[in-house]
């Protein structure tokens, strides 16, 4: 009836038709589930179950493997950071209770004319027979034998030796310590001597007087080291011998010794340093025209002295002090 | 029969990578349909009616897999069959440049076809510039991957007739 050529043509047409035919109707609405279908999911799903299975399985491994090569990269990094973190932290403390000493240094108020000099304590003595500091200040920073050494709780010790840079302070824990002292309440005198042990010894004060635990013990100013008035210790013990004329008083010191970090070398108001020498103060205020208070903060005397210290400043003529002027300080008497 | 199930083995396998493992990929998101490797080689390969239904049944389950409108891969498989068969009249099917041209080509067909549908269902929405960098993308790599596939299936699928000759099943 047709030909070959004609029934291909024919077929073609016919397929092409039936395709977009098709295709349209499938493409305008979603045709309703057939079994045929079904059939096919259900062959094939069993394979894409495996495989999906599969593939998390090894997605998980792969994922775990890079998480823990990766955390392990991390903890090393994090380690790292802790310990620099602990370190800052560790060095932010020690600042804070820098800062938190220093600030009571600077709220120090002894009533006391002289340049206070901040040093720290670079060494304790080796021997537990004696009681002595080594602090970071010496003669170049205006510091003598003999000057009194404080902290805010009180009375320190007696710088006894000085170098260049250094100074060794005689605590007055120390049995070689001697510091005049009173008790505050009821003005008895007596000797503050160290025993070599966190506690003192009140010696000298006669047995008419009434002492009671618990008093406070200050700084005479007689012996004319230690300025009047400094605390020094609180009267734990009394012990009275019948035959002695004086009382034998133990005291605990108000300064813990243990734990000093830093102190302030009350060194003598009429001495400044500039350029690495010593100079009276005296000639600089007549040569600048300075008009220190009498009574000046801390502050001030602080701030006073590193104006002195530079050498910009300085257009005056500045006498360099004799050593053996420099071993008498002038102090102001009580 | 070991080629049977070499091509069974190999269409359920494209099934099911391009079904569960490519869609895990971003990187696989705008790949070509892998059956069509398939298809393509049993087309270049083989004249015989049973090839036909072979196509139908890739088709059939990808249609069953798929959201795509009923009847869209078994149409476009069917398509690509005939049209393979027809240029293999004229063409060598090992010539080097006919093998990537076709492989694109039958990309670009599918696509036709998917791109009709949209065409019924949406208008002219889907037409848009995206739509069609990545049906260009699809057939440049199709352009490029297919004949490698098809390289190494008929590899493979000579191992397999020379085992089936052997009588190894």
């Amino acid at each position: 009836m047709f030909s070959r050529k004609t029934a291909f043509l024919i077929g073609i047409v016919l397929f092409v038709a039936t395709s977009f035919t098709i295709l349209t109707v499938s493409s305008r609405s979603s045709l309703p589930d057939n079994g045929i279908e079904r059939i096919a999911i259900s062959l094939i799903s069993p394979f894409q179950t495996v495989a999906a299975i599969s593939f998390r399985w090894c997605t998980d491994i792969w994922t775990t493997y890079f998480a823990m090569v990766s955390a392990a990269k991390e903890s090393s990094e994090l380690k790292k950071e802790l310990a620099l973190i602990k370190a800052s932290q560790s060095r932010c403390r020690e600042f804070e209770l820098e800062n938190i000493r220093l600030k009571s240094f600077i709220n120090f108020d002894n009533g006391y004319d002289n340049i206070l000099i901040a040093a720290k304590v670079i060494g304790r003595d080796p021997s537990p027979w004696f009681k002595t500091l080594m602090i970071n200040k010496g003669g170049r920073d205006g510091v003598e034998k003999g000057l009194p050494v404080l902290v805010a709780e009180g009375v320190v010790g007696q710088i006894v030796d000085v170098s260049e840079k250094f100074s060794r302070v005689l605590l007055i824990t120390d049995s070689n310590s001697a510091v005049d002292a009173l008790v505050q309440s009821t003005r008895a005198r007596g000797i503050v001597q160290g025993n070599n042990t966190d506690e003192c010894l009140f010696k000298y004060a006669l047995r008419k007087d009434e002492i009671t635990p618990g008093d406070i013990i200050i700084s005479s100013g007689l012996d004319q080291v230690f300025p009047k008035g400094l605390r020094i210790g609180e009267v734990l013990d009394i012990k009275k011998e019948n035959s002695d004329l004086f009382q034998m008083i133990f005291i605990k010191t108000f300064v813990d010794f243990d734990k000093l970090e830093e102190v302030l070398v009350a060194s003598t108001s009429d001495i400044s340093i500039v350029d690495n020498k010593l100079y009276l103060i005296e000639d600089i205020k007549e040569e600048e025209k300075i008009d220190l208070k009498p009574k000046e903060d801390l502050q001030e005397k602080t701030f006073k002295k590193e104006v002195e210290k530079k050498p910009l400043n300085k257009e005056i003529v500045k006498k360099p002090l004799k050593r053996s002027s420099m071993e008498k300080p002038s102090r102001k008497e009580e | 029969m070991i080629k049977f199930l070499f091509h069974l083995f190999l269409s359920i396998n494209f099934i099911v990578i391009q079904t569960s493992i490519f869609p895990s990929f971003a990187i696989f998101s705008s790949s070509f349909d892998l059956l069509l490797i398939n298809i393509l080689f049993l087309s270049l390969m083989f004249s015989h009616y049973l090839v036909i239904i072979a196509v139908i049944l890739i088709g059939w389950c990808m249609d069953s897999l798929s959201g795509a409108p009923l009847g869209l891969y078994t149409i476009t498989y069917l398509w690509i069959f005939i049209i393979v068969q027809a240029l293999k009249r004229f063409v060598h099917r090992g010539n080097f440049i006919f093998l990537p041209v076709i492989s694109a080509f039958s990309v670009m067909v599918e696509n036709g076809f998917l791109f009709f549908s949209f065409f019924i269902r949406y208008g002219s929405k889907p037409f848009s510039f995206q739509n069609t960098l990545v049906a260009g993308e699809q057939a440049l790599l199709a352009f490029f991957i297919i004949p490698l596939f098809i390289v190494v299936i008929h590899s493979l699928h000579t191992i397999c007739d020379s085992l089936d000759s052997k009588g190894a099943l």
